[in-house]
This record gives C-alpha cells, structure tokens and sequence, in this order.
C-alpha cells in the first residue's frame, strides 16, 4: 500500500512536469487545424507534419511569410543573437566571477562584507533597475546593442557564479594550492594546474546554470533590444497570426528548438554535473 | 645538505601569538620531532620553514642563509601535509611527476628523466603497480604514499612532514612509521616531524621539540626528555603512562611526600638555594616506582589499590595516597587485589621535584 502511494505520487508529479513537455512537442508537430479547433481536443497529432519547423526557419520559402507581425521573417537570426548573447554573457560572468569567488574563497578578499554585497544584487529582481538601465544604455550608445546585453547579462548573473563556485572551492583544501606552491608553482599556476580542475564539476554545472538564467530571459531583452537585435524567446512571443491569433504550431515549434541547447549542453557536461549539482553541499 | 635555524622566529595572528620567539637548530640529516598538543604553533612553526606563513618577527635559516627573501618553491623543501593535498584529478603518475613538470621552463628536466625519477620515488614507496591509477580511486594509506612520494621528487634537502600519519589506521602507521625511518635513512637528509603523538615522535626522531602555546618547553633527544624533563609540562606530555604528580614539601634536607620522605644527597644545594616555603611537586615514572611490603620501613608512601588495567606486558596499577593518585607498573603476575595496601619505593634518582610556582625543574 505505502509502495503503491509512492508510485502513486511520483507518477502524479512526473505527469504535472511531463505533460506540458508532452504538448509543446506535440502542438510542434500539428497541422494549423488540429492546433486549437473549437470544441475537440486532439490528445496527439493525427498528421504529423514539420512544416511549423519550416516556417520558424524560414526554410519552405522566402517571400511568402504566414506571420503578419513578425519583427523578422526567420527565428535565425533572433536564435542566433540569443546564442551570442547567453553565451558571451555567460563567459564574462564567469571569467570575473571565477577570480572573485576564489579571491573570496582563499584570501578572504573583501572580508565579510563583500559576498553579501554581491548577493545583494540578486535581492531586487532585474526588472526593478532595467528601466534606469534603459537611459543609461542609451545615453552609452550600447542600447540595442550585442555588447550592451552580453554586458547586462553577465552583471546580473555574476553573483550567481560568485557564490556557486565560492563554495566550490572551499571544498578544496587549501593544501593543495599550497602543496603546488611547495612544488614550484606560482599562485597563479597553483589555481590554475591545481585548484581550477579539482572544481571543474562545479564549474560546469554553474556554466550551465547561468547559461539557462541567460537563455531564457525575456524582460531585459525586451527593453534593450529592438528589431535587428531581439533575442529568441521575443521572438517567440511576437509570433501570431494576422488576426491577430496566437501562432500555436509555431510558438511550439521555436520553444522545442529553444529547449535544446541547454538539453545537449546538460547532457555533454552530464558526468561533471552529479557533484557539481549538489551545489556544494557534500563535502569531501 | 641543509641544517635548519630558527632565530627569534614569531608569528602572531591579531593578539594570539602562535609561535613566539622560538630559538632552535635542527642538524643536518637530523630526524628532529615537533611535539606538542594541538594548538601548540607546531604547525605555524612548519609553515614558516617551508615559507607558507611569513614570520611576524624573526628568521628562518637553512645552513647559513636566511630565507625570508627565498620563494617558497626556490627552498628546496619536501612537504607532506597533514590531509595530503592530493592532486585527485591526476593519476598517481602524474601526481609525482607534477613538481618536476612545474619548474620554470629553462630549469626543466627531460621527459625521460621525469619518468626514471618517477618510477625511482614510485619504488622506494611502494607505488610502483599504482602508476596509472586515479588518485581520487586510491585508498587512504595509498594517498599517504603518493604523498610522501611527492615530497621525494624534488630531491629536497629538507624534509617537512605535518602529522602525515594521523589519518592512517594503526597497524598501517605502525608500517609507515618503520617505512619513513627507513627512507629517511636512505636518503640522509634533514627531517621535521610535526605531531600530537607522544609515542610516535618518542619512537622515529633523533631529536623532539616540545612545544605549548606557541614557547618551545624543552628540545632534547627522547631519553633527554623522558628521563630529565624540563617542566612539568614535559613531564606530563611524555609517556605513555600518565606521570605520577605527588605534592611535596623541602625541609631539613630532605623532600617530605605524603608520609615518607626521600633523602636528596647532593641535590640538596638546587633546593636550598629556592624558597624553601614554595609549593613543590614530586614526579616519579610508574615503571621506576618499586612495590615493596606496606609494613616495611623502606616504603616511602603507602597507598591502597583503587583499579587495575591490564596492558599485556604490564599491569598498570592506580592506587590512591591521602587523595593523591598514583599509578605503578607491576608483571602480571604480582596483579594485587582491589581495595588492598602497597608499600612504594622512590628512588631518590629517579625522583624529578618541580617548583609550582614556575612549573620548572629544580636542579
């Protein structure tokens, strides 16, 4: 009976988690009129068909576009912008993050004061300052702009990668830096031959984190960018049809190619991430 | 060839003074032990000679260069530390092999040679079949060797070892502690040796450094400690079973413990010359103490048996004299009875006096 609960349970919450999964793949895959016909429901498509991915891509044909409001006719060149953006975004936050988490971690830098200060950036949510942001960004030429997002993005997500990879090293014995250091090394060699590969678990997982905070953002994108420089998931919101009528099939479509890089991202690191996802909490 | 010196070394974190002005020589191809309890600046100490930790004030020398302006990797020093900071993400191979391949590029040895050295430490520690093994795979005793191993790469002329054995389990340490007198043997140079453990720095070192609270007590060999302690500090810190502390009084030329007294000979000068009105403490090892009949007039105290703890060898006997225990080494075979009366002898030589007032020995 106990048993029987637990599978019980476990089936419910893999059915809340799975089944929009299951939708989005599915709607990917539908013809327009099995989308959203008034009065049936259609559990799984009837006529799978890939023109949704077709028409995201632009691929079928050039001049003849089914989105009336669309702010570009192909999701490349958003998919694009949002893998420049995320991406950059997240290499930046990491390589001044990776330094000031060890800084902190060893050398105490910035005493007691500093990690809190960091965190408290991440105490208000982005969209209370991203208004300021806006005239700043203007005024610095850098709205609208590929650098201006990379930039953004990385600054909020730095404290992330602050506090993620401090504990990362503070599980590592300071001896071993030391013992680098006995042995020839500088400081910089020890952290680099020595310390860096023994958190490289948690580095990947924190890569992946803050790739996925970055992937999916919508509001910052939505006000620094506009026409040629919008990101994916706007993209994604600006499809609909000439009525003015969401563009499920579509929308389905973008959203499964915009799962995947973070899917395959995940699964490549997959043996770095059992530890690394543990966020520190099991010590050696 | 490298004897160490420490000349006024002291290292103070805020106000705890960590180590303080310690003065000490160890000789070269000397196996010298720092001993003391945890806390003691042992290891403060430790990091200073390596250059981990620079001394507040003071100088560290090796042979007769000062090496406050030496990078720590310049020193020419082996160091083994306490939790063996092992490289886990490297193989046993690469482990060893890594100080060598750290060196500035000009200074760096051939590949060839890196492997001969490798395979030649890998030998000596017995790693030789574990080469290519992970070392996050290793087992603890394992790790214990790649350490050691590590600190042999470099072929330093001084050897630091924090507590490496500590973490080991007893028959292993038994191994290692036989294996590293033998190694340092083989290689003849200079050894420290921090740990907490009494028996171990009394069974491999040369020499053994007692420190507590960061003031060196007393540096001697272990006969030198064990048989003329400097303080009372020494005198507890030593030996495996615990010292016998009995409060004594001088007066008329001789030592007055409990109801017996015990005639001092030619130590009476050491004792004329203190205040005679100071309190004093008498120590006497348990093994030296004789148990002779209670009625006999040669006993110097009477004392009635409280426990008995059997250690195989020896028997250790706990009795108790007007509230002041003691404990004595009897053969199994002469094992008293709980609750009856010994009669012990001290022989005056073997009786060891300490002025409470300074915890030092009167001699």
């Amino acid at each position: 009976m106990k048993k029987f609960l637990r599978v019980f349970a476990i089936g419910l919450f893999a059915l809340f988690f799975g089944f929009p999964l299951y939708w989005v793949v599915t709607m990917a895959v539908k013809p327009k009129a099995e989308e959203n016909p008034p009065g049936i429901i259609y559990w799984k498509p009837q006529n799978p068909t890939l023109k949704n991915y077709k028409d995201v891509l632009n691929l079928s044909n050039t001049s003849d576009s089914p989105f009336a409001t669309a702010k570009s006719y192909s999701a490349l060149t958003p998919l694009k912008n949002s893998f420049l953006a995320a991406g950059f975004g997240t290499l930046l936050a990491l390589a001044v993050g990776v330094f000031a988490a060890y800084g902190i971690a060893r050398f105490r830098s910035g005493g007691k004061e500093l990690p809190f200060q960091i965190l408290q950036l991440r105490m208000f949510p982005p969209a209370a300052v991203v208004i300021p942001l806006y005239f700043m960004f203007v005024y610095l030429h850098l709205w609208n702009t590929l650098q201006g997002l990379i930039l953004i993005y990385a600054a909020v997500t730095f404290p992330f990668v602050v506090w993620l990879m401090r504990s990362f090293f503070q599980d590592v014995p300071r001896e071993v830096a030391e013992a680098a250091i006995v042995d020839g090394c500088t400081q910089w060699g020890a952290f680099y031959k020595a310390v860096l590969p023994m958190v490289k678990g948690g580095l990947a997982a924190t890569a992946l984190f803050v790739f996925i905070l970055n992937w999916s953002d919508f509001l910052i994108a939505l006000v620094m960018t506009q026409e040629h420089w919008i990101t994916a998931p706007l993209f994604l919101n600006s499809l609909s049809g000439g009525a003015g009528g969401q563009e499920y099939g579509h929308q389905a479509a973008l959203a499964v190619l915009l799962i995947l890089p973070p899917a395959i991202l995940g699964l490549s690191i997959q043996k770095y991430l059992v530890r690394g996802l543990t966020f520190g909490a099991i010590k050696r | 060839m490298s004897s160490i010196t420490l000349k006024g070394l002291s290292k103070h974190f805020g106000t705890l003074k960590a180590v303080d002005n310690l003065d000490l020589h160890v000789p070269h191809g000397s196996f010298t032990a720092l001993l003391g309890p945890s806390g003691c600046g042992k290891t403060t100490t430790m990091n200073m000679i390596s250059g981990l930790e620079r001394p507040t004030t003071g100088e560290v020398f090796f042979d007769e260069q000062a090496m406050s302006e030496v990078d720590i990797g310049k020193r020419n020093v082996g160091f083994v530390f306490q939790n063996y900071a092992i490289f886990t993400h490297m193989s046993v191979y690469e482990n060893l092999a890594f100080g060598l391949k750290s060196q500035p590029r000009r200074s760096r040895v051939s590949q060839a040679e890196i492997d001969s050295r490798v395979k030649e430490v890998a030998d000596t520690v017995g790693l030789s079949a574990a080469l290519d093994r992970p070392a996050a795979r290793l087992s603890v005793n394992d790790l214990q060797k790649v350490a050691l191993g590590r600190s042999m790469i470099m072929r330093p002329t001084i050897f630091l070892l924090d507590e490496p054995f500590s973490n080991l389990d007893s028959a292993f340490r038994a191994y290692m502690r036989a294996e590293l007198k033998r190694i340092q043997h083989e290689v003849g140079q200079t050894m420290v040796y921090v740990t907490h453990d009494q028996v171990e720095a009394m069974g491999m070192a040369d020499r053994i450094a007692v420190m507590d609270r960061g003031v060196l007590q007393q540096y001697g060999s272990p006969e030198d400690l064990y048989e003329r302690p400097a303080n009372t500090f020494v005198a507890r810190f030593i030996g495996s079973v615990l010292n016998n502390f009995i409060p004594a009084r001088y007066a008329d030329g001789a030592l007055h413990v409990g109801d017996g007294s015990i005639a001092l000979g030619d130590r009476r000068a050491a004792f004329e010359r203190s205040d005679p009105a100071a309190g004093l403490t008498a120590t006497i090892r348990p093994e030296r103490v004789m148990v002779v009949d209670p009625s006999s007039h040669q006993a110097t105290l009477r004392g009635h048996v409280v426990l008995v703890e059997p250690l195989g060898p020896k028997d250790v006997v706990h009795l108790e004299h007007d509230g002041t225990p003691l404990r004595v080494l009897v053969p199994p075979n002469a094992r008293p009875t709980l609750g009856s009366s010994l009669g012990l002898y001290f022989d005056p030589d073997q009786v060891h006096v300490f002025d409470d007032a300074t915890g030092l020995a009167v001699r």
